[in-house]
């Protein structure tokens, strides 16, 4: 017996490794708290994994030592009948992290049939972190969604689309879109862990949804990755609760990867909220860490790309080529074989965009689209290289947080302090941003008169979206806004808006909505109102630090408080440092007027 | 009572295990996932969970829509499943004369990474017996490929997963 225990490989006697364990403490240590994921909580230590299956002490949540202890324990039990069933290769990363922290001969090697074939399989060497950006015309994706990829050694970097995916999300078991979204907000649904090939993500986010990929590959050793893996597999078996607010996503990949390597610490930092695009900056900014990036365009900005470099005849060719008649066949034969080649490629992209990958696509598109694959195969030309336009990166974009410091005069003067924890409004600066997108969350204004030494509520945006669509003669979208909350010190208001806007050169743009609005309030006479108008506004870009917004709006109301409300407003933003900016806002609301100059911090 | 409590907690993980591993391996198809069903204000909402398309049938230990692999799709079904959920760009790629999605095939069809460009020319070259009619499906097309693969004299030799 003492031969077999002094062997490296065999199991050590069981009181001696559970004394050991105890003897070391090893339940503070980082790694098993990161590998159980526990967070201080005010009673103490509790994971935030909430299902029972994780644990396997019956108080394994709230209680890492008597989770260590049940799991050493499980561990140091005979070999079981079904290798797959039992707490060793249920809990992989447990066992490997408890041996190596134990040292040669507490635990034996144990070998996994289905957990080493996966591991097989999946032969990750490498990790990236992948960014789906927003999508066209939808702002509140401008939030962004993070998931993992595991890159295989084999793999070269033409063949990615074959490596494979880990993605935290809600499970939902509700259709209904408004319940989606409240349980979402409201930590209704949980979430896990899943694995799927890597294409499968590409076609969706690229294809369905139109988002830019930017993927991030990390510089994690060969056994970070190991360890990485292996607790993965531990993590399929686990619920957490989803808050789309701060445990979504994006927050729960952060002690993925810290549970691959210890000494990173990313995730130490979010109480309120988390936003996709901080826990990418959190990853760029530790030095080292970010081995490289790439860029993946999605179906539609390829589109626009490839539609760049057509003249405006082989435009309409383009558009006369998806058509059903005949007789456009004839011009294009006449280009020289290469243009036709982009033609043609162009041809698919917007055919394939006007069917929008819906399931029932009427079959004279169908049959269009073969006869232009035909086309283009008959060429037989090599494939035309594509490079894409690099934007601006993600993480390069300003900080989510927005803090201002001002002072205005209306009928007196007075200061104003403003917070935003997210996003992006128009004048803010555009770069790592989806153009002529706009999205603010709980957006708080305070005024304090230094006269009267009276401070009050001077707005509550809980949400104001402005999406721009500008006339374009292959997208068609309609622009469309919807604000909710309070504004000017009045009453609570409920805005729905839709309409056209139009490019007039970069990034400048005009807009016209027509507006539906509702409003609440002690304020009001009968304390409400609800009509419509419409507003126009004009946004433009004076210098490269420089830009304006102007916009001039008018409602009129048919129930409750009738009085119309005519508004003008000219808006300027000056960047002055990075992550620092200037305002100058002089409105028009009714007969009363005010300016107001402010600092605005990005933080 | 340790005891106890040890065996109670190894009956519920037994337990667990024994109902993740009840499933019916329905042929792990993905074809079905890649189309658009939802409306654009659906859309918009879900943004807010960032719910994807099958999620709870990629689930870890689980396995993919049914198949007992650990959520990775068997090598065996490689191939078939690359060609249905990559339909569209594939088709593309093979009329373009290569691309991504067309290394990404040759290498599950162990073609070496000199035969590549050779197995992209060959594609483009029999793309209308590839895909001989509007509603091809994808498995016809890969058979037919496969088929097409063995006639030649390089690709035969050089493409292991024929």
């Amino acid at each position: 017996m003492l031969f077999l225990a002094s062997q490296a490989g065999a199991q050590g006697e069981p009181h001696a490794v559970m004394a050991r364990a105890r003897e070391l403490r090893l339940w503070e240590e980082r790694g098993w708290r990161l590998l159980l994921h526990y967070r201080k909580g005010l009673f103490g230590a509790r994971s935030e994994i909430s299902n029972r299956d994780f644990f396997i002490s019956p108080s394994g949540r709230t209680d890492p030592q008597g989770e260590l202890e049940a799991t050493l324990r499980a561990f140091l039990e005979p070999e079981a009948q079904d290798r797959n069933t039992e707490p060793a290769c249920l809990f992989p990363a447990r066992y490997d992290w408890l041996r190596e922290r134990l040292g040669n001969g507490s635990l034996a090697e144990r070998s996994c049939p289905r957990f080493d074939t996966w591991r097989q399989d999946l032969q990750a060497n490498a990790l990236t972190l992948v960014f789906a950006d927003a999508y066209l015309n939808n702002p509140s994706s401008m939030y962004g969604h993070t998931f993992l990829r595991l890159d295989q050694a084999a793999h070269s970097e033409q063949e990615r689309l074959l490596d494979h995916a880990v993605n935290f999300a809600a499970i939902s078991e509700t259709d209904n879109g408004v319940l989606f979204a409240l349980y979402g907000l409201a930590g209704f649904f949980p979430g896990r862990f899943s694995a799927m090939p890597y294409y499968l993500k590409v076609q969706e986010y690229s294809n369905l949804e139109s988002r830019d990929l930017w993927e991030y590959r990390l510089n994690l050793s060969r056994k970070a990755v190991d360890r990485l893996v292996a607790h993965v597999w531990e993590l399929g078996r686990a619920d957490f609760p989803y808050y789309f607010f701060n445990k979504n996503c994006s927050y729960q990949l952060l002690p993925l990867i810290e549970a691959a390597d210890p000494s990173l610490h990313l995730s130490d930092r979010w109480p309120l909220y988390v936003i996709p695009a901080d826990t990418v900056r959190s990853v760029v900014r530790r030095p080292g860490l970010l081995a490289g990036l790439s860029y993946r365009p999605s179906q539609v900005t390829k589109m626009l790309q490839r539609r760049g470099r057509l003249t405006g005849e082989e435009i309409h060719g383009v558009e006369n080529l998806i058509g059903p008649g005949a007789e456009t066949w004839r011009s294009l034969e006449d280009l020289p074989v290469e243009r036709q080649a982009l033609v043609l490629d162009s041809a698919v992209d917007l055919l394939e965009y006007r069917m929008d990958y819906k399931r029932n696509a009427p079959e004279t598109s169908k049959d269009i689209q073969r006869r232009i694959l035909l086309a283009r195969g008959r060429l037989g030309l090599p494939p035309l290289t594509f490079e894409p336009r690099t934007p601006p990166p993600p993480h390069s974009g300003h900080e989510t947080g927005r803090l201002a410091l001002g002072a205005g005069i209306a009928e007196r003067p007075f200061l104003e302090l403003s917070w935003r924890p997210a996003l992006h409004d128009l004048l803010d600066p555009g770069q790592g941003y989806a153009p002529h997108s706009s999205l603010e969350m709980f957006h708080l204004s305070l005024r304090h008169e230094a006269r009267h030494g009276k401070t009050t509520l001077q707005s509550l945006d809980l949400v104001r979206i402005l999406s721009l669509s500008p006339r374009d003669p292959w997208i068609r979208k309609p622009s469309w806004k919807v604000e909710a909350g309070i504004r000017n010190a009045g009453p609570f208001g409920l805005t729905l808006g839709s309409g056209l806007a139009w490019r007039l050169g970069g990034r400048d743009v005009a807009y016209l909505l027509a507006e539906a609005d509702g409003g609440l309030g002690g304020a009001l006479r009968e304390n409400h109102r609800l009509g419509g108008g419409g507003s126009a506004g004009l946004l433009f870009t004076v210098a490269p630090r420089w830009r304006l917004q102007a916009e001039a709006s008018y409602r009129a109301y048919a129930l409750g408080d009738k009085r119309p409300e005519a508004r003008m407003r000219l808006e300027q933003a000056f960047d002055i440092a990075t992550d620092l900016s200037l305002r100058i806002a002089l409105e028009r609301l009714g007969r009363s007027e005010e300016a107001l100059f402010s600092l605005q911090r990005y933080f | 009572m340790k005891r106890g409590a040890l065996l109670a907690a190894a009956a519920v993980l037994v337990a667990s295990a024994v109902a993740y591993a009840k499933q019916n391996d329905a042929g792990c198809g993905v074809g079905s996932l890649i189309f658009k069903d939802n409306e654009p204000v659906q859309q918009i909402l879900a943004a807010t969970t960032n719910g994807t398309f099958g999620n709870q049938t990629f689930g870890i230990t689980t396995g993919t829509l049914g198949c007992d692999s650990g959520g990775l799709i068997k090598t065996s079904k490689a191939q078939e499943n690359f060609v249905t959920a990559n339909w569209r760009d594939l088709s593309k790629e093979i009329a373009a004369g290569g691309g991504e999605y067309v290394d990404s095939l040759a290498s599950l069809m162990g073609c070496s990474k000199a035969a590549t460009p050779d197995f992209a020319r060959f594609a483009q070259s029999r793309y209308e017996v590839l895909f001989p009619a509007r509603d091809t499906a994808p498995q016809a097309m890969l058979k037919t490929l496969r088929k097409e693969m063995a006639k030649d004299a390089t690709l035969a030799t050089s493409c292991s997963l024929l």
